[in-house]
């Protein structure tokens, strides 16, 4: 290890040397959990109840799924990273798929985790997110009709792949709130499960009433409005850079009895990775002789350009392809100077 | 950690900064260099260019590192069959990693500097277009924004040395290594000798 620089602030040599080996120490980033969006731009339905016999179709125009596809890209690639600080970029793949066929029940029907079951893929993603519409024609009773209610729904998932479904018509070019709020829920389900955010998790339908929260430390209320990329309102429960989707997506927000105690998705919970998506173990030492060297190095060098497999060793920045950064990072960890053996 | 760098990509995402590479033509048209500016206070420590080429006009006939990610380095060269821009071209992967620590990359960059020298061989007379794409990385393994300029190189005055496209060196090296990775031929160079500064 070599140091950079002195960073001296006092005679003290203890306060000039931990800056200087606090900035040397390599490091990775946290687990990226692996995203996949499911667009479904058509539902089929066929049900008979009370008021006799239905067939439901809906279908998203090409503007719709292009919508869909934005503001999917939108809420995973800009928004998340913001909610949580920085704390974790997820790694997003968008799918286009045919029809929903299966939803349940019908008249506030949802597809839940099973109607999707052959899409999601849970050995390739730590969360499956479903976009579909809701309203079409109904072709037996010559109406139109919506298929749903609510905005969107989250299933706890336990430690599994985390579930989560929009509707369409809940967001737009300038607002992703429902995103927010409901992929807000699969992420609290899953670390109170696996126990590494910190306890009671966070109840992320706040009101001003029997579901309080504020600024952890500050002790700050939060303004409870919706904001949007054209309305911001910093402080408000959506806005990306401050208020109570963003506290809790970073761990940064508290009962208003414990200010103190911060609640939510805290720094050790991101590091604990997704449900699929862990920490790399001993980064670097891919042949397992505990140490990094040259070995090691060439190991992942005849991978460069391929793609990694899920919790792949070798891809140290998580992005899913093993690149010339990442061997870049290997040297990082380099046991002896110049990865020497 | 990653506070920090969130917060740093913010900064830097609100500015127009971007280092830049591109391709220096050397005299006579028998190298070029790939040089680098403007990677402000980073240092560069790994980076991986795709260079296309027409090899029925110019062969690409070796490369050598201008050393400024030290001279322990990996180094690394292949060649695929065919170019994803068109059947008529090939790409050349260059790619190098560093393994110097921070400080001495410090030591060895500044300013505009040179990362490698490509040898050109032409076979005809003319110009020749250069699409120039990758990846750069700082000394810990982060992407650091880099724009990439293609470049219209014209032959050197003189003969071309051939009139007939041949397998070039790098062609045979890599013929030679072909399999290792299992899904391309490559040359790969590996020096782990103690750094002298």
């Amino acid at each position: 290890m070599k140091f950079t620089g002195w960073l001296c602030l006092t005679p003290l040599l203890a306060f000039c040397v931990a800056p200087a080996l606090l900035a040397q120490t390599p490091k990775l980033p946290n687990p990226r959990w692996k995203v996949q969006v499911l667009i479904y731009p058509k539902v089929q339905m066929q049900w008979t109840d009370t008021a006799g016999a239905h067939d439901v179709n809906t279908e998203m125009t090409q503007q719709e799924i292009a919508l869909a596809m934005s503001a999917s890209q939108r809420f995973f690639e800009v928004d998340v990273p913001a909610l949580n600080s920085g704390q974790m970029v997820p790694l997003l793949t968008i799918a286009l798929k045919d029809r929903l066929t299966r939803l349940a029940p019908p008249n506030c029907a949802w597809p839940d985790p099973a109607a999707v079951a052959a899409d999601r893929n849970p050995a390739s993603f730590d969360s499956t997110i479903v976009i579909w519409k809701d309203n079409g024609w109904d072709s037996v009773q010559r109406k139109y009709v919506d298929l749903a209610c609510y905005g969107g729904l989250a299933w706890g998932q336990g430690t599994g792949q985390t579930y989560s479904t929009f509707l369409l018509k809940m967001f737009s070019t300038d607002q992703r709130n429902v995103f927010k709020h409901e992929w807000g829920h699969s992420i609290l389900f899953y670390y109170d499960s696996s126990g590494a955010a910190p306890r009671p998790a966070v109840n992320n339908h706040i009101n001003n009433t029997d579901t309080r929260y504020v600024s952890c430390h500050s002790a700050q209320p939060y303004i409870l409005l919706d904001d949007s990329d054209l309305n911001p309102i910093p402080t408000s429960i959506y806005y990306n850079l401050s208020g109570f989707t963003h506290d809790y997506y970073s761990g940064l927000t508290a009962t208003p009895d414990q200010p103190d105690r911060c609640l939510g998705l805290t720094p050790a919970a991101w590091a604990s990775g997704g449900p699929l998506t862990r920490p790399i173990q001993h980064p670097g030492d891919l042949n397992g002789d505990s140490k990094v060297d040259s070995k090691d190095l060439l190991q992942l060098m005849s991978g460069v350009g391929t793609a990694a497999a899920p919790n792949d060793p070798r891809d140290l920045d998580y992005d899913g392809k093993i690149t010339i950064l990442d061997a870049r990072r290997l040297v990082t960890f380099c046991t002896k100077p110049n990865c020497a053996l | 950690m990653n506070t920090n760098r969130f917060l740093l990509a913010l900064a830097l995402s609100t500015t127009a900064w971007s280092a830049a590479i591109t391709i220096q033509p050397g005299p006579n048209g028998t190298y070029v260099d790939l040089v680098i500016a403007g990677v402000g206070g980073a240092q560069v420590g790994a980076y991986q260019i795709s260079i296309d080429y027409n090899p029925n006009l110019v062969d690409i006939s070796g490369s050598t590192s201008l050393g400024s990610l030290g001279i322990s380095g990996v180094q690394t060269l292949w060649q695929t069959q065919t170019s994803p821009l068109g059947s008529n071209l090939q790409q050349l992967d260059l790619f190098e990693v560093s393994l110097l620590s921070t400080a001495d990359l410090l030591a060895l960059q500044s300013g505009t500097f040179g990362l490698a020298r490509l040898s050109l061989q032409w076979h005809t007379s003319g110009t020749a277009l250069f699409s120039v794409s990758g990846i750069v990385g700082n000394a810990v393994g982060d992407p650091i924004n880099t724009t990439f300029t293609n470049r219209l190189l014209s032959s050197p005055s003189a003969p071309p040395v051939s009139g007939v496209p041949e397998p070039g060196t790098l062609s045979l090296l890599v013929a030679a290594a072909a399999g290792a990775g299992g899904f391309m031929t490559r040359r790969l160079r590996i020096v782990t000798h103690d750094q002298t500064s």
